[in-house]
């Protein structure tokens, strides 16, 4: 097996970005970890996958446990000194799957903890507080978790598919493909492992989705994924977010049936700590119950977008955006 | 520090690496719009109002720390609109509030939830300054609120005076009693005012930081009804030379040490909450407040003949904590109370503002005498380190018999650093001290109590002078303003040293004539 630094080279040249949705470049990510000079680290594999309409993470669990459990043991390799490895996971999938990778992973310090909350939990610095017992909200970066993490120590955080990705690299098995999650109002739902370089109309065709002008699509994920008309499919490419990919259909929900969806779900799950997130959400879902479309809708959609504190607020600004802005052309009059 | 240059709206700036950018922003007097913000605390970005772009970015700017290169816009239309925005949000989350309870702590502090904009500076303040969290943030998104624990309150009203919008305030229906009383012509008031008012009171009426207006004061006393005003100095006198025979007594025989001060009522109270075994180490001299009451109801009004059953003394105080106290039953002397009521100094402004009295041209009065005159030492008691000074200099005096040369023993003693240690020389005995403003301080000499002999804590960051009853806002600019005021006045006054005062010696000599009248009045009575 190659060497630490081989491996976060390759890591590195493969161009693999994080699969939780943020994208950030793992390779170096992992270097700057390697370079630090802390005595002790700790490394989480997130499997919150709270992003509705995800559901790769799963479908790893399931597929392929053994892969993703050597992606974790390269990176523990590298990260000799790492105090504990917590796989992170989703409530469901904790029950499924806890016994098993304990079985998997004997020989490494590994805890399997259940996350204790929703869709923030799966955002780092949530989790960082979440697994340390405090309040479910974001904290303030810089520092990053890659500096300060679990109570005070560098923590490497990704994602389940990233370190799958990761095992592939080592073996040189990746070729560059990503796993897409496709729901909706489609007839092959599922999750797909397809080229990272796909347009959304090549992703329907692969799978054998046949799209009509009524469709419209969210890409990258249920909550924080920005919308697409028909005729964008062409020219838009499907690798965002978490690659989840939902399907709609114009004539059987209208903008505010589909806003009071997502804006049921966010103010569920949003933790209370900025304004935006805290009282924007708040008046939004009243518009939306008397079918209000006033400009201040469109003005706390921005202030969502640039003033939210944590990427739970930002994602749902640029999604409520989007979708904005597509209205009229996805619901013709 | 290394210094920058920073662009903002245009104009270059020089600023030093690291700052706070909206601190920066606020000294310069760009008026950037902010609820959250609190030079005490990490900023938390919560309030999302101080809006600003930073190199084309919308950012907070609470969060942004200055370095080279930085190209600040505190005015676009983008700028303007996002604010509105969020401000708008906030405004309208009142609505939305309008079905939450008040609570209150002991009828002292009242927390209105209506009014709260989710900042979280109450929280902190009690988590981070005083280490109680006796409030804490339950629930998620808009269903969150900020609601008591089972951790007592001590009452000390870090949380009022960090909260931007006076959603946390004292007794609303206490004052109103209090105002009531103060009009009617039956009663005979007399008022007695802590030291650290004369030094923060003003900022209630557009005055300088640390304007020294004790005048004034005591004549605004006057036109709201006050038949006499004395100063709670003159007894903060008395608890130094008793508090200093206290500490030799102590000291000789070795017992009950290390000695607290216990004039700081929020200290006292957590020491009853959390350490109760700690309780028999505090001094068992009365504060000076309560010490007041007792020479103004037992000695004056008999000396000035006055129907007892008349008279209402009513202090005024930088305190929440001082509404407790001057409800504890312990202190009640031939069935009466020492002080009737407290008002903090927000309270009387209001007051004096209710009244439309011209603070501000207020030509002022003189105390009223006899109990009028302190000395230096009753007066830096408003300042952290200020009672472990005056303590000192009137130790050293009863050991020596002379008085000591160097007045402030110890510069650093009244810093605002929360936790001063110190070995004070007196002859050939070394007298290791420690001096705590805020509580969490206090944590860090717990658990190393045999290292001391003698412990001045005050529950306030700063002591008194910034203490839960003085003006907002406070920070460590404002509590220096007001610090160098009260020591200034230490300064320039003649006399010095508690033992010198010679109205003290008077009452002495008149009242408290022997070691009994001594103990009823000026010691708690266990």
């Amino acid at each position: 097996m190659d060497s630490s630094l081989e491996i976060i080279e390759k890591i590195k040249s493969s161009g693999l970005t994080g699969r939780g949705g943020a994208g950030y470049p793992t390779g170096l990510k992992w270097e700057s970890m390697y370079n630090s000079s802390y005595s002790e680290i700790y490394i989480v594999v997130n499997g919150s996958e709270g992003e509705p309409a995800t559901e790769k993470d799963g479908y790893i669990l399931e597929n392929y446990l053994t892969e993703l459990v050597e992606g974790v043991r390269i990176a523990y390799k590298i990260f000799s000194h790492t105090k504990k490895i917590y796989f992170y996971l989703r409530k469901d999938y904790f029950q499924k799957y806890k016994k098993l990778i304990e079985k998997k992973t004997s020989g490494l310090p590994v805890v399997v903890f259940k996350e204790p909350g929703g869709y923030l939990c799966g955002e780092n610095t949530t989790l960082i507080n979440s697994i340390e017992g405090k309040r479910l909200e974001p904290r303030r970066k810089p520092p990053y978790c890659s500096q300060v993490g679990l109570w005070g120590l560098p923590t490497l955080v990704n994602n389940i598919e990233t370190f799958y990705r990761v095992y592939q690299i080592v073996n040189n098995q990746y070729k560059k493909t990503r796993s897409y999650t496709l729901t909706g109002e489609i007839t092959n739902p599922g999750v797909y492992d397809l080229s990272l370089d796909l347009s959304l109309k090549q992703l329907f065709e692969k799978t054998d989705n046949q799209l009509t002008e009524n469709h419209f699509v969210q890409v990258g994920g249920g909550a924080s994924g920005q919308y697409f008309s028909y005729d964008e499919l062409e020219s838009q490419s499907a690798n965002l977010g978490t690659g989840a990919v939902i399907v709609y259909n114009c004539q059987k929900i209208d903008f505010f049936q589909l806003m009071k969806i997502k804006l049921d779900f966010l103010l569920k799950e949003n933790c209370g700590k900025c304004t935006p997130c805290r009282e924007g959400l708040f008046v939004l879902k009243q518009m939306i119950e008397k079918k209000q479309i006033s400009d201040q809708m469109r003005l706390i959609f921005s202030a969502l977008k640039k003033t939210s504190f944590c990427g739970l607020g930002e994602g749902a600004g640029v999604s409520f955006i989007s979708l904005w802005n597509k209205k009229d052309k996805i619901w013709k009059k | 520090m290394e210094k920058v240059t920073i662009i903002i709206d245009g104009k270059k700036f020089e600023a030093k690496k690291e700052d706070n950018l909206l601190s920066f922003l606020l000294k310069n007097h760009f008026p950037i719009p902010h609820l959250c913000y609190h030079p005490d605390f990490e900023p938390e970005e919560n309030c999302c109002l101080c809006l600003v772009e930073v190199n084309g970015k919308i950012k907070t700017s609470c969060s942004v720390k200055i370095k080279a290169g930085l190209e600040v816009k505190t005015n676009t239309e983008q700028v303007k609109e996002l604010r509105k925005t969020n401000l708008l949000l906030i405004q309208q989350s009142k609505l939305r509030k309008q079905a939450r309870k008040e609570f209150s702590f002991g009828g002292i502090i009242n927390y209105d939830m209506k009014k709260c904009v989710d900042c979280r500076n109450c929280l902190k303040a009690c988590d981070l300054i005083q280490h109680i969290n006796a409030v804490e943030m339950k629930n998620y998104g808009c269903q969150e609120e900020i609601l008591p624990t089972n951790n007592p309150c001590i009452y000390c009203g870090q949380c009022l005076t960090h909260c931007p919008v006076n959603a946390i305030s004292t007794n609303e229906d206490e004052y109103k009693r209090i105002v009531s009383y103060l009009n009617d012509k039956n009663y005979i008031k007399i008022a007695q005012i802590a030291p650290s008012i004369r030094a923060a009171i003003g900022e209630e009426f557009g005055l300088k930081y640390g304007e020294i207006i004790t005048d004034k004061i005591v004549e605004v006393l006057k036109k709201l009804g006050f038949n006499y005003v004395f100063d709670t100095s003159f007894a903060a006198d008395i608890t130094t030379i008793e508090e200093a025979k206290e500490l030799i007594e102590r000291l000789e025989t070795g017992e009950k040490l290390p000695m607290f001060t216990s004039c700081c009522p929020g200290w006292v109270k957590y020491v009853q909450s959390y350490y109760p075994d700690l309780e028999p180490l505090l001094t068992s001299v009365l504060s000076p407040e309560i010490k007041m009451g007792n020479i103004i109801k037992h000695y004056f009004v008999k000396k000035k003949n006055l129907p007892i059953d008349k008279i209402k003394v009513i202090s005024i105080m930088p305190c929440t904590a001082k509404k407790w106290e001057v409800r504890r039953k312990e202190f009640i002397i031939d069935g009466c109370y020492p002080v009737d009521d407290s008002l903090t100094t927000v309270e009387t402004a209001r007051l004096i503002k209710e009244k439309g009295i011209d603070f501000k041209n207020l030509r002022g009065l003189p105390f009223d005498n006899p109990l009028g005159k302190a000395t230096g030492a009753g007066i830096i008691f408003g300042s952290t380190g200020g009672v472990m000074t005056a303590a000192l200099r009137t130790a050293y005096y009863l050991i020596t018999g002379k008085n000591p040369q160097q007045l402030d023993f110890e510069k650093e003693i009244t810093s605002l650093k929360g936790l001063k240690i110190f070995k004070i020389k007196i002859i050939d005995k070394s007298l290791r001290i420690a001096v705590v403003d805020g509580l969490g301080n206090f944590k860090l000499i717990g658990n190393q109590l045999k290292n001391f002999d003698y412990i001045e804590v005050m529950a306030c960051p700063g002591g008194c002078l910034a203490g839960g009853g003085q003006p907002k806002p406070v920070n460590d600019f404002i509590r220096e303003k007001r610090k160098q005021a009260l020591l200034l006045i230490d300064k320039n006054l003649k006399l010095r040293l508690a033992h010198e005062n010679p109205e003290v010696k008077i009452v002495y000599k008149e009242f408290l004539k022997n070691d009994q009248l001594i103990k009823k009045y000026c010691h708690i009575n266990h």
